[in-house]
């Protein structure tokens, strides 16, 4: 069985209580967020006959490990450190194993891995496993207010939201086949978009 | 990421010049020769192409955010780019060594036996150079890396060994040979102006290349602003070198060992600005 998460664009207000509820429930330090919020935005002056109209647009993804497919950073792992659970398909990480090459943190196009530079060695999203193992979701799916979020096994996330899977600023799914489901908001942008900007580098 | 990377940069531009040094010794002892007291005097000044590998792996450590774990790395051999260049680095670096150590207490009392084992030694540290060299361009070939994974990143590393390579071999030359004639002369400076006309070219398409990448949030232009400056200063240091070497070539008096030991730090020194510029331009195809 494979599990995965499901994001709905249209309801996320980008209130960010993920992100904390999943710092706090993992003790996460100042620079490392295993679930990130990015805002995504843009958009200009279009001429419609003799006037102008704005086509200004801004959302929000909300996003941690997608639990890929084809994990890009278990291939470049040299230690077997970043492993892909069998049993649910999460991807986690031995931190007693890793040897803080950071070369899983280069490849990421989600930036899952994070390198807690204190510990010495990588930290990731591992899909609360061992809330799934009492039942319970992970702590960002319980604690989205406008239930945008959810996680499950994939194959019955899809045939209760479809298939589409990538919006911008996410990449292409070719790349590595992530177990997302997304359901985009009427503003939201194909991946390959290149009109709109982020609007929190920084925090991000 | 970029010049952060420090330990990096100086671990492969090191290791890849100590490759490239190492197969100009070969070829020289295979093809060029020499007096029978300059061969034993360059099979000694090797030693320094050993220690020098030796010490970029130790260098490269210190990039680890757990060194007391790296023997972890090779734990994925044959599956893994990373482990394979640890692995075929360790044992070159091993076999060299080795193969050193032969060399200076000399295996005669073994008659024909001692003949054979070392062709085999030379061999199989050959074979682990090809194999080290190629593992390094292998892991930086990774699909989610738009700005590595091209023709140009293995073309890059190969001029590096190739530059790298013919400074430090000179050097060897020099120290073992006051007077360089024929190939051990020639063939270094000529594959240095090769490489150095190829370094200008894999640049040039590298500048155009990155003006053609774009994800919906990164750009490499933004990640090395500064990448027309870096890269005239490296140019510049590499120029600086090879027009030193058509000096000597020009008067006949063969590289002195002062002058040899100064292109190898300018070589090195261009190489890794290079190098750093390669690692900060590491973006992925999507939110990195």
């Amino acid at each position: 069985m494979q599990y995965g998460f499901y994001f709905d664009a249209e309801k996320c207000t980008g209130c960010k209580t993920c992100q904390l509820a999943c710092k706090d429930y993992k003790n996460l330090s100042r620079d490392i967020n295993f679930r990130r919020v990015y805002e995504y935005s843009g958009g200009d002056w279009q001429a419609i006959g003799e006037t102008w109209e704005q086509t200004v647009f801004s959302y929000y993804l909300s996003i941690a490990c997608n639990h890929c497919s084809k994990p890009v950073c278990v291939e470049v792992c040299p230690s077997g450190a970043m492993y892909q659970r069998p049993e649910d398909g999460i991807v986690t990480v031995d931190e007693d194993l890793c040897i803080g090459c950071q070369l899983c943190h280069m490849s990421c196009p989600y930036d899952a891995p994070q390198y807690d530079a204190d510990k010495g060695h990588m930290t990731k999203c591992n899909g609360c496993y061992e809330r799934l193992a009492v039942g319970l979701k992970p702590v960002c799916v319980e604690s989205c207010p406008t239930r945008a979020l959810d996680f499950g096994p994939i194959e019955e996330l899809r045939a209760r939201y479809g298939r589409f899977a990538t919006i911008a600023p996410m990449p292409p799914e070719i790349f590595t086949a992530p177990n997302i489901v997304v359901r985009p908001n009427p503003n939201a942008r194909q991946g390959a978009d290149r009109t709109g900007r982020l609007g929190n580098a920084e925090e991000v | 990421m970029g010049f952060a990377e420090w330990p990096l940069v100086f671990f492969t531009v090191i290791a890849q010049s100590t490759i490239g040094a190492y197969w100009w010794c070969l070829f020289n002892k295979l093809f060029a020769g020499g007096t029978p007291e300059q061969m034993l005097r360059l099979d000694h000044a090797m030693l320094a192409v050993w220690l020098l590998l030796i010490a970029s792996f130790a260098i490269a450590t210190l990039h680890l955010g757990s060194p007391r774990r790296a023997i972890n790395a090779v734990f994925r051999v044959g599956r893994s780019a990373f482990s394979n260049e640890v692995f075929f680095g360790g044992g070159f670096a091993a076999l060299g060594l080795l193969g050193w150590i032969v060399d200076w207490v000399g295996l005669d009392w073994l008659g024909t036996s001692g003949d054979w084992m070392i062709m085999s030694l030379t061999s199989l540290t050959f074979l682990f150079s090809l194999a080290f060299f190629a593992s390094m361009i292998a892991l930086y070939r990774i699909r989610t890396v738009p700005t590595w994974y091209n023709w140009m990143t293995p073309v890059a590393f190969t001029v590096t060994t190739l530059l790298g390579g013919s400074a430090l071999a000179s050097c060897l030359f020099a120290a073992a040979m006051p007077v360089q004639t024929g190939l051990s002369l020639f063939c270094p400076i000529g594959v240095m102006a090769l490489s150095f006309v190829g370094s200008l070219f894999v640049t040039l398409k590298q500048a155009a290349s990155l003006l053609e990448i774009e994800t919906a949030i990164k750009r490499p232009t933004d990640l090395c602003p500064h990448f027309a400056t870096w890269m005239a200063a490296r140019f510049a240091l590499l120029f600086a070198v090879l027009a030193s070497w058509i000096w000597v070539l020009l008067t006949k008096d063969g590289l002195s060992l002062t002058v040899g030991l100064a292109g190898v730090v300018i070589v090195l020194i261009g190489e890794m600005i290079g190098r750093g510029i390669h690692y900060q331009l590491n973006m992925t195809v999507g939110l990195r």
